[in-house]
């Protein structure tokens, strides 16, 4: 059901304000309303004024931290698979003790960023050197020497393609020596020595052979000499980065004080949020907020040691309260499906009970399968034993868990674990016919269970539609539960019973005849005319289609079944292929482990949105109003660590 | 030169091909476009890979009714075993049994396909919301399912 909000008005004194605050926070029951929210806000606004949150500050705090957690997670030893937090008083939380520290701590972390950058762009600026250098490594003259008083000494890529010995010929006409250094895939290293007069000519013979002059960094030494140095460089380099990293790894190893400084900001900004609700004057405020009416007594003692006065409003009519749902174990994990969807209007109602059943119904049968019911039991229950109560992911489990059971119920009706893995196994390792007890088989009777579909649909939709008269009884619209759905009923319920033959063809007959006339009287009451009103009657008639393709709809809970039935004796075929030897039994386990690992994955994903599509379009379209806001309490926001639930005393 | 026209296991055989290589195609497609669109996505954030993935599976339930599809006939009409001898009449039947499976199999994988590639901006942009991506994405299913149904009930009731 959705609970019931009031309106918590509250006005205290200045001085209590902090503390008062603080007290909201910890009962984490109470969502802020914006004063521009409330009734008569000019003349509030011009007589009080509103604090300045300090927000700005703290965000850019809890940006530095965040970032050298962002960093460290790198390096933080793995965390268990469902780790437990840390539980922290509330006190502890709002006390901001820890943020200089670990500002520090952000600050070096990003230090050693910092520095691992630098080092790692020295680094590679020597690499790219190297590779220069790496040419040349054979020519063994010094590198500052290559020009001197008379000679020069120029370095050239050569293409491949270029003649050598031509070349070699011609500059040797030059008295210029040439040297072939090294050559890779695409071209020469050559080193041409010649007379300082002779230099250019040199250089023109070499260019118009498609060569390019070189030019090296200005080093000191060798070619080789260089390369052996800076591969001495890149080891201390790599030694650096390495103390560096080791460093963060310790680092790493506590990130427990980033973490519960993080978790203060956090806590801290959200306060400096809440205030900006509240409206200041020189000695009091007032702040309002919404309370559900269950949690009106845990608010009215935590008030009491101050004082202040309030009250508690009863919502107006057209004002639109958060919805909140509270709900017993059973359909608790059910809200999932409707927060999904978008939350109901607060004047309407909570669908999760009606959901509850049917989704755990069709859940059931579009799985059918008990092996694979039995995974989905167990893996969720396990789960949410794990998470944290009241989170999304725990529901989610609980929700999988219970339709795992509803999986088991129908798989066993069919008779299908792992498919027909008990009869197929046993046939082929052991030779034994084995029987496994069923009720009814979708193979052999695909039509009972479309009938059996069809009309778990029909009553879905029908609770539907009472529903929808219900909502209209509740706000006094007496024609529209009457004529809207009462009639249908007649008509809808008429028409298959004109199917049975006999008596109750005579019954069903009547109902749909007095139903029909009754829709054709009254569906075009809203219309100003007569015309209006005859034709809106008769063409309110076609709406027949829509409840009869509603209907059909349901078909797919038979479609779904048989393919995860067929899917899995596929699977079953196929594993028990290689035959009851040792090689068989290895292969077999492999293809059943993937085969139905595979066959549940895509089968329990399809049954989750087909067995939703069934709630959204054909259930929900039958009476539901959305438009609801989620209710969002002013409670501490933490992400690492837990609040110790002890604000009750 | 047209004799295996007249022959009832072409027939058959041709309709267990269809089921599976249009159904087959049309899943091959629609995955294929949820896959690219989700690539841009999960450059920007990788933690979204989960849900992404859960948009992607669902244009494939096509292929797989398109299969179970062909593997029933294979199944019924004992190709499994090998040697089958069907009439014409047999064949022909099963051939035109298939086609519901392959033919909307193949349009409502592509366009499932496209929605769920639709879907991915919802995931990027809001994934508290991927819920509605799904829904959308198994409304163009129904198509599907309702002719993999028939399919289905057209071989199950069928004498070999």
């Amino acid at each position: 059901m959705i609970l019931k909000m009031e309106k918590l008005m509250l006005y205290a004194l200045s001085e209590d304000k902090q503390s008062i605050m603080d007290r909201l926070m910890g009962l984490g029951c109470v969502q802020m309303v914006p004063p521009e929210e409330l009734d008569g806000f000019e003349e509030l606004g011009a007589l009080a004024g509103r604090d300045a949150p300090a927000i700005y500050e703290y965000e850019g705090k809890l940006s530095e931290i965040s970032s050298a957690l962002g960093v460290l997670r790198e390096y933080e030893p793995k965390a268990k698979l469902f780790a437990k937090k840390d539980s922290v008083s509330l006190d502890s939380m709002l006390a901001l003790d820890s943020t200089e520290e670990a500002l520090k701590i952000a600050a070096s972390v990003k230090g050693i960023i910092s520095n691992i950058a630098e080092v790692r762009s020295f680094q590679s600026a020597d690499q790219f050197t190297r590779q220069m250098l790496l040419p040349w490594q054979r020519f063994d003259l010094a590198l500052e020497h290559l020009s001197t008083r008379f000679c020069s000494a120029a370095l050239y890529t050569l293409p491949l393609t270029a003649n050598l010995d031509e070349l070699r010929q011609e500059l040797d006409n030059l008295r210029a020596p040439l040297e072939e250094v090294s050559a890779d895939a695409d071209q020469r290293y050559i080193a041409v020595i010649s007379l300082q007069a002779d230099r250019e000519a040199a250089a023109s013979l070499i260019k118009e052979r498609g060569g390019l002059p070189v030019t090296l960094p200005e080093l000191t030494g060798t070619a080789a000499e260089n390369i052996a140095r800076l591969e001495q460089k890149n080891g201390q380099y790599e030694k650096n980065i390495q103390v560096l990293t080791d460093s963060l790894q310790q680092q790493a190893q506590s990130t427990k004080l980033l973490k519960l400084a993080f978790d203060q900001l956090s806590t801290a900004i959200g306060a400096q949020r809440a205030k900006q609700n509240l409206l200041l004057t020189e000695r009091s405020f007032a702040v309002c907020g919404w309370v559900a009416e269950v949690d009106k007594e845990r608010v009215e003692k935590a008030l009491e040691p101050f004082t202040c006065c309030y009250e508690f409003q009863k919502p107006a009519a057209e004002e639109n309260p958060p919805v909140r749902f509270k709900n017993n174990a059973l359909v608790e994990p059910f809200e999932v499906i409707t927060e999904m969807y978008g939350l109901p209007n607060p004047q309407t109602l909570d669908p999760d009970p009606l959901i509850a059943p049917f989704f755990f119904l069709f859940f059931g049968m579009m799985l059918s399968d008990a092996g694979y019911g039995l995974v989905l039991a167990i893996a969720g229950f396990f789960a949410a034993k794990m998470s944290r109560k009241g989170t999304f992911g725990n529901k989610m489990f609980r929700l999988i868990s219970l339709c795992g059971i509803s999986t088991v119920i129908w798989g066993a009706l069919y008779g299908s674990w792992f498919g027909d893995i008990i009869t197929v196994f046993s046939k082929t390792f052991f030779g034994l016919d084995v029987t496994v007890p069923k009720l009814i088989d979708p193979l052999q009777q695909p039509m009972t269970i479309m009938i059996i579909s069809f009309i778990f649909g029909a009553v879905h939709l029908f609770v539907g539609m009472g529903v929808k008269a219900y909502l209209c009884l509740r706000q006094g619209d007496w024609q529209g539960a009457i004529f809207d759905i009462g009639l249908w009923y007649l008509v809808l319920i008429g028409l298959p019973l004109m199917l049975l033959g006999g008596t109750a063809f005579e019954i069903g007959k009547w109902m749909a005849i007095i139903g029909a006339i009754g829709l054709v009287l009254t569906q075009g009451r809203q219309k100003p005319n007569i015309i209006g009103k005859i034709t809106g009657g008769v063409m309110s008639l076609y709406d027949i289609t829509g409840y009869f393709s509603d209907v059909l709809s349901y078909s797919r809970i038979l479609a779904l079944g048989l393919a995860t039935g067929v899917i899995a004796s596929v699977v079953n075929i196929l594993s028990t292929l290689p035959g009851a030897n040792i090689i068989g039994a290895v292969l077999f386990l492999v293809i059943f482990l993937f085969g139905h690992f595979l066959n549940l994955a895509i089968n329990a994903l399809g049954s989750y949105v087909h067995t939703s599509r069934l709630q959204y379009v054909e259930f929900f379209g039958k009476f539901y109003e959305g438009g609801g806001r989620p209710f969002t309490p002013f409670k501490p926001e933490t992400k690492y660590n837990l609040i110790e639930s002890k604000e009750e005393n | 030169m047209f004799e295996f026209l007249q022959n009832g296991n072409f027939w058959a055989y041709l309709g267990v091909a269809a089921a599976v290589i249009l159904s087959g195609m049309g899943s091959a497609k629609g995955v294929g476009l949820v896959g690219q669109a989700s690539a841009g996505v999960i450059t920007e954030d990788p933690d979204k890979f989960g849900q992404l993935l859960v948009l992607q599976a669902l244009p494939g339930t096509q292929g797989i009714y398109g299969f179970l599809i062909g593997f029933i006939v294979m199944l019924n009409s004992g190709m499994m075993g090998g040697g089958i001898s069907l009439d014409l009449a047999t064949g022909t039947a099963v051939f035109a049994a298939c086609l519901p499976v392959g033919i909307v199999g193949l349009v409502s994988g592509i366009h499932q396909g496209k929605v769920s590639a639709a879907g991915v901006s919802i995931v990027a942009k809001r994934p508290d919301q991927v819920a509605k991506a799904m829904v959308s994405a198994a409304l163009v299913e129904t198509y599907a399912i309702l002719a993999f149904l028939i399919s289905m009930l057209l071989i199950f009731n069928m004498n070999f």
